[in-house]
């Protein structure tokens, strides 16, 4: 059965079983039991790239991206902690 | 010959009463004419010159004393979004308050739209950010000047909005309730530039403590002002050149007429001023007859009303919500639904419920038996079906309905789906219809600590008296009125009306409070009401000024408006004392004994006054009631009706309303037909026709 | 759906009985005598089945419907073996371990009777003043027990087949610091039960009690049905997210929603244990966040009644912060604890409901709570007062509009109430540009203001600085969108304010005022003349990816001051002239382009 998983992404199922896939790209991610999160393109910045007010979490935390490997297209963006040894906080 | 004469334009048609000097009333209508309608004004009052049986219709023009109601012009205006270009200046920093409002953004919204969270949405604004401009200044609560205004910089506000082509602007500052001298100033420097520019003060058109519901006021009175003011300016133009004489007077919403130039002054006065007119017209009634108690319901096409009398005073509120904003101004009390006679019966997908409303056919399609087009079954059309409405005689004859598309309509979309037959379908539309008006009846009135079964209910609105017995009896009301003028009731209430003008004004005083302060606050609003009454033409001896106080207990939220009894004279102690005795009283009735926090002391919060111009009130005449009245001579003849308590239909008498002469008394069943609205008596209920030819029915007896 | 009363009977008197618990509101908001009851709408009012199941819980927050469901059957089951339930009794409870958020919600819960039979019940709670605990209005920062929190009351009988105990009355108030005004609440709860009681015997008189019980079984089976069926149409799956409770330390929550068919599973097993500040949630505290946010979204046009909670379970190991035991704290629950519970439960059905086409417009950011500052002193008239400010926060973005702008939680006051209340004096309150979330959909505003103390004879104000904590408060974006601002509370110790005030000279800029700027964590001191308090409240978080954001609405926000020149080019790649704020589309497309390259580098 093919539904929606969130924004950008679908579940989409064929004769192997159930995938999530870009609905951009029709890129395929991994297998619906999988962490989509792991395949993604992952990038890490200042808490400032999400706008001037932002910047009293500078030094404690990180804003994590996650993008499609195949387009691009932003599937997650999120606050994470900043370790102190410049780390970023556990993903999800 | 003097006459009074009423007009009420509605949005369909315009009803004209007319009441000569020995107190007979005499009706014209014609029909509305919205491209000018002063126009239909007009024809309106030729039709009852006619209906008079004048020769010289020009002298009876010439001998009115003539009163208007501004219509829907200021609602209008408000809905559609078609008022002026509007700015708004406000103290630096607190530019925001109109957008921010007070959060509370289901006011307004049926229960569930307001529960569906991630669709809620605040209303648009009427003066969007760009033109919002921020001034440097600051007055604090006590009206110290914390910071004085920037003159330069108001200049160059005023010339930057003189070149966006602004029309209209709203001024409200903070603090201005309490110093309004900047307030003044900035006017001052718009008026030196901007001569033409529609202008409103804060501190004049709502002189109260809030700057969110402040400004809400000001804005809505700079949005509809200029065009309420060409409309009025063009009515008395129109009316002088048709010969009338008298100055055309206007209903505010407060349930108060006010002279041209007034209504201009405070153009939010005419925002919902129609009911008003319908429920003074109530309270003139319940005078004549002798009702202090009254539930006035108006049931029309698309919305059902409730408004209270109460010891003869209409019910008032303060900070009414108007299109979801909450604004400082005086109003009769309105509770409303969308239920009306067009409201439209439906079958949730769903659950397999039957519902009824809000949605509404609206006057086209309207009903699916008019034959405009309507394919929705609604609460007329059962009405039709069930046999109270005639199909043969509606409006006075001047429509036939189409019963057998109505029984269609009810029995493919409601009786099949259900597993019933056309007639339990449109039974069961009938109670749930019923049990909806009901139901806002109890809330209303138990908000306001109202018991309803003190009250008597008149009905109104063309499909009121079809079910006000109904919607009566489910709330243990045990007489229904149907008044002889509920076809023009909005001009009744005009021509009962007096000029009333309101004044107010925050002043927060902890009892006990400085006399001196109380009396100069009153002084001040009770000088303003001279010069206003005196400069309509009124003699000292024809007005009459009440002040009140808004009060409540220090800590408790509830406030109460008391009022010292009615004069000018200056108040003393013991006046004073006599007044917060009263506000405990007051409380206790309304909030049930012991729920005043007495020990905690209380706080005055507004001062009103209320001055009121009294005009002459027309006498209507009454008859004599005939002890040996026969119903049967106004018998037209007899249909099928349905009634619950029978579960089926019976043959009942159909009477004509213009051949019952007062004295008739009748039990239930009976069918009374008017011109302009089918009365139906139920069963177990009594009808009597009264002294002044209203239609009273007495339930169970 | 085929149903036992007839279509038409059960629509007008389930509507009837849901008005009574509406007028048994009206009747609270009216006599009660805190602006929490009588304006916030924190209370709840609800008619019940003999055996304590929910009936009608009326339109009240969703989360005290389920601890209602509690409320009832914990006095059912006390009384019923040891005192006796009689017409006109009326009991109460607060005990946060059995049916309560927290002290300060009192419950009163009152058996209907017709004919000496047992029929239902019908019961209310306010929020109380003060509850007698370790700090006034009852959050107390420093409680590391539930002792230290105020009276506890498992179930009493505080009205005996209609008459009051006194006795009991009397004690109960005497214990907290606001005896009239408590006094006053439980007096509105017992008017506003007698009101339920009343009403419920007109209608067994006018329509019999068979045909009443027939309708509010139906009601229970309708509410159950339609959720069932409503829940069975999603893809069944497995969704989880995990957060933090924070004060100045910090406890993990961890979630997981199992759906299989019409069942929904929340587990919070892996959650840590319960802590000795008041952060815990008891178990029915956590069941009221879940079922609330399965209510508000898959059923808000359903009344809420026991079918609403059928399809719902809860897994919440014992011990931990989220199924608090004896003796661990509960009073700071509702500001933070349950914030993050909220936003948790909420979380991982947003999820859910993004894998259904029908349901996924429900879709909203979501919020992980804002901070709240108590204040107390003495006014400018002389007069002791503690009060709470609180002002409003922006909504979270949808799929399909912008997260509303100032809109809740419920209400705020105006400036010039809080000015005439209290000795402050405001330098500004607006709405909070760059606040909300950036995204397809931005984010609501919240709402910013500065204050300073103004003609307070003490020269001071105490304030309690509480709420979420931390920097990670506030909206949170949601499938791409941006978070929004932090909500936060700032001192500006030792400002230039006095001088300006002075010198009669309006301080442009907050920076003017100058100071040392500090956070504020969990505390309590005193704001004096020269300090300035700024608050800021939580905005919403952005829905998508914001360089897909229409550049005409990025133009509007810029013009409604929603945004600033930076955020539109920086974050939004949008381009506009410097004078019309046209956006000009072509340079904005080669500007989006170049900031996608960069950030997926």
């Amino acid at each position: 059965m093919n539904h929606p998983l969130r924004e950008n992404l679908e579940v989409y199922t064929d004769g192997l079983g159930a995938w999530i896939r870009c609905t951009k790209c029709s890129q395929v991610l991994c297998r619906l039991e999988e962490n989509w999160r792991n395949i993604c393109r992952r990038t890490l910045l200042p808490p400032t790239k999400a706008g001037p007010l932002m910047k009293d979490l500078v030094g404690h935390f990180l804003l994590e991206q996650l993008y499609c490997p195949g387009c691009g297209a932003l599937l997650n963006t999120e606050i994470v902690e900043e370790k102190k040894n410049g780390e970023e906080g556990q993903a999800k | 010959m003097h006459y009074i004469v009423g007009v009420d334009i509605g949005g369909t048609f315009t009803d004209c009463v007319v009441v000569d000097e020995e107190g007979r009333i005499t009706v014209g209508k014609s029909l509305s004419t919205p491209d000018d309608f002063a126009i239909g004004a007009i024809d309106a009052v030729r039709d009852a010159a006619r209906n008079l049986g004048l020769n010289n219709e020009d002298e009876f023009i010439q001998s009115a004393r003539v009163f208007f109601h501004a219509c829907t012009v200021g609602d209008n205006t408000l809905i559609t979004r078609a008022g002026a270009k509007t700015a708004l200046v406000a103290t630096k920093g607190f530019a925001d308050a109109i957008l921010m409002m007070r959060g509370l953004v289901t006011q307004g919204l049926a229960p569930t739209e307001a529960a569906h969270i991630s669709a809620l949405s605040k209303p648009e604004p009427f003066v969007p950010r760009p033109l919002i401009e921020e001034l440097t200044e600051r007055v604090d609560y006590k009206g110290s000047v914390l910071f004085p205004l920037d003159v330069k910089e108001a200049e160059e506000i005023v010339e930057r909005l003189m070149a966006k082509k602004i029309e209209s602007v709203g001024l409200c500052l903070l603090w201005s309730v309490a110093n309004d001298c900047n307030e003044k100033a900035l006017a001052e420097i718009f008026r030196r530039k901007c001569p033409g520019i529609f202008l409103t003060l804060s501190s004049e058109a709502a002189p109260f403590i809030g700057e969110y519901e402040r400004t809400a006021t000001t804005v809505f009175n700079a949005y509809i002002g200029p065009k309420i003011s060409v409309y009025l300016q063009n009515l008395r133009r129109v009316l002088k050149e048709n010969g009338l004489s008298g100055e055309p007077l206007i209903m505010q919403a407060y349930g108060g007429v006010l002279g041209i130039e007034a209504t201009c002054k405070n153009a939010v006065g005419t925002i919902e001023s129609g009911p008003a007119s319908g429920v003074l017209g109530s309270q003139f009634l319940g005078s004549l007859i002798g009702k202090k108690n009254i539930l006035a319901t108006d049931m029309g096409g698309t919305t059902f009303k409730v408004s209270a009398i109460r010891d003869g005073v209409i019910e008032r509120e303060y900070k009414p919500v108007i299109l979801r904003h909450s604004i400082l101004s005086s109003k009769i009390w309105v509770e409303s639904i969308g239920a009306g006679g067009g409201s439209i019966a439906w079958i949730d997908s769903e659950t397999g419920l039957l519902k009824v409303g809000p949605r509404g056919a609206g006057a086209k399609p309207g009903p699916v038996c008019y034959g405009f087009g309507g394919s929705e079954p609604t609460v007329s059309d059962s009405d039709l079906v069930l046999g109270y409405l005639n199909e043969n005689y509606f409006l006075g004859g001047r429509m036939r309905l189409n019963k057998e598309s109505a029984v269609q309509a009810i029995r493919q979309k409601i009786a099949k789906p259900l597993g019933m037959d056309e007639v339990e379908a449109a039974s069961g539309i009938f109670r749930i219809a019923n049990s909806h008006m009901s139901d806002l009846i109890r809330k209303a009135t138990v908000e306001k600590g109202h018991d309803p079964r003190n009250f008597v209910l008149f009905a109104f609105g063309g499909a009121g008296p079809v079910h006000s017995s109904r919607y009566a009896a489910e709330l243990g009301i045990k007489e229904v009125i149907v008044p002889v003028t509920a076809s023009v009731h909005g001009a009744t209430g005009l021509i009962s009306s007096d000029v009333v003008y309101e004044y107010g004004k925050s002043d927060h005083l902890l009892l006990p409070a400085d006399l001196r302060r109380l009396n100069d606050d009153f002084s001040m609003l009770v000088g303003k009401a001279f010069t206003d009454l005196q400069s309509a033409g009124f003699r000292d001896g024809d007005i009459r000024i009440t002040r009140s106080l808004d009060m409540r207990y220090r800590y408790q939220v509830h406030e109460l408006t008391v009022p010292f009894p009615t004069g000018i004279s200056e108040i003393t102690e013991n006046d004073v004392q006599e007044v917060y005795s009263h506000f405990d009283e007051l409380y206790e009735t309304a909030y049930g004994k012991g729920s005043g926090y007495r020990e905690a002391g209380k706080e005055i919060l507004t001062f009103r006054v209320t001055a009121v111009g009294v005009l002459k009130k027309p006498k209507i005449k009454s008859a004599s009631i005939s002890k040996r009245a026969n119903p049967d001579v106004a018998l037209k003849g007899k249909r099928e009706v349905y009634f619950e308590e029978q579960r089926g239909f019976v043959s009942t008498n159909v009477y004509d309303f213009e051949r019952l002469v007062p004295g008739t008394e009748f039990g239930g069943p009976g069918i009374v037909e008017t011109p302009v609205t089918t009365i139906v008596v139920n069963p177990k209920d009594c009808a009597v026709i009264d002294e002044f030819r209203n239609v009273r029915i007495f339930l169970g007896a | 759906m085929t149903i036992s009363v007839d279509p038409i009977t059960f629509e007008i008197l389930s509507h009837r009985l849901h008005q009574i618990t509406l007028e048994m509101g009206t009747t609270l908001e009216r006599v009660g005598g805190t602006v929490n009851t009588t304006q916030l709408h924190d209370y709840m009012a609800a008619l019940y089945l003999p055996n304590g199941d929910v009936l009608s819980a009326g339109e009240c927050m969703a989360r005290h419907a389920a601890c209602a469901g509690f409320a009832v059957k914990r006095i059912i089951e006390r009384f019923e073996k040891d005192g006796g339930i009689y017409p006109h009794d009326i009991f109460l409870l607060n005990d946060p371990y059995l049916a309560a958020i927290h002290q300060s919600d009192i419950y009163m819960v009152s058996p209907i009777h017709y004919r000496d039979q047992l029929m239902g019940w019908s019961a209310t709670f306010v929020h109380v003043m003060d509850i007698g605990a370790m700090s006034p209005g009852g959050n107390s920062p420093g409680a590391t027990e539930i002792c230290q929190e105020g009276l506890r009351i498992p179930g009493l009988k505080l009205v005996e087949r209609g008459r009051l105990r006194q006795d009991v009355f009397d004690t109960l108030i005497n214990m907290t610091r606001q005896p009239v005004m408590v006094g006053l609440d439980l007096k509105c709860e017992i008017a506003a039960n007698n009101v339920a009681k009343a009403r419920m015997q007109e209608m067994f008189e006018q329509y019999g009690p068979e045909l009443i019980k027939s309708v509010s079984s139906e009601m229970i089976r309708y509410s159950e049905s339609i959720l069932n069926k409503r829940i069975q149409e999603i893809p069944d799956g497995l969704w989880k997210d995990r957060g933090a409770i924070e004060t100045d330390e910090r406890w993990n929550v961890v979630l997981t929603l199992r759906k299989k068919g019409d069942r929904l599973i929340f587990d919070f097993t892996g959650s840590d244990l319960q802590a000795k500040r008041g952060i815990n949630l008891p178990y029915h505290a956590t069941f009221g966040a879940c079922f609330e946010a399965v209510v508000t979204t898959l059923g808000y046009d359903l009344p809420r009644n026991q079918g609403a909670f059928g399809p719902i379970e809860i897994v919440a190991p014992e011990g931990t912060v989220v199924n608090v035991q004896y003796p661990a704290p509960v009073s700071l629950n509702t500001t933070s604890g349950m914030k993050t519970v909220q936003y948790l439960s909420s979380s991982v059905l947003m999820q859910m409901l993004a894998t259904s086409e029908k349901w996924k417009k429900e879709v909203m950011a979501l919020s992980l709570g804002f901070r709240v500052a108590r204040h107390a002193g003495v006014n400018q008239y002389g007069r002791y007062y503690v009060s709470t400010l609180l002002d409003l926060c922006g909504a979270g973005a949808t799929s399909y509009q912008d997260g509303m702008n100032t809109g809740g939680y419920l209400t705020a006051h105006n400036v010039e109430w809080i000015e005439s209340n209290f000795p402050f004096l405001y330098l500004f309150r607006r709405q909070l540009k760059d606040g909300g979330g950036a995204g397809k959909f931005i984010g609501g505003a919240g709402a910013e203001a500065a204050l300073t103390v103004h003609d307070a004879p003490e020269g001071k104000v105490k304030i309690i600085a509480f709420g979420v904590a931390g920097l990670r408060n506030s909206g949170q974006g949601i499938f791409g969108g941006y978070p929004a601002a932090p909500s936060l509370l700032v001192l500006l110790e030792d400002t230039k304010v006095r001088d300006f005030v002075e010198t009669r000279k309006y301080p442009e800029d907050l920076a003017d005022v100058g100071g040392q700027r500090r956070l504020l964590p969990y505390c309590e001191f005193d704001l004096r003349i020269d300090d300035v308090l700024y608050i800021r409240s939580a905005s919403g978080g952005g829905y998508g990816d914001p360089l897909e954001r229409d550049p005409e609405l990025v133009a509007e926000d810029l013009r409604n001051r929603l945004i600033s020149r930076e955020t539109a080019e920086d974050v939004y790649g949008v381009v506009l002239d410097d004078r019309s704020l046209v956006p000009d589309l072509a340079a904005t497309q080669g500007l989006r382009k170049r900031l996608r390259e960069k950030s997926s580098a």
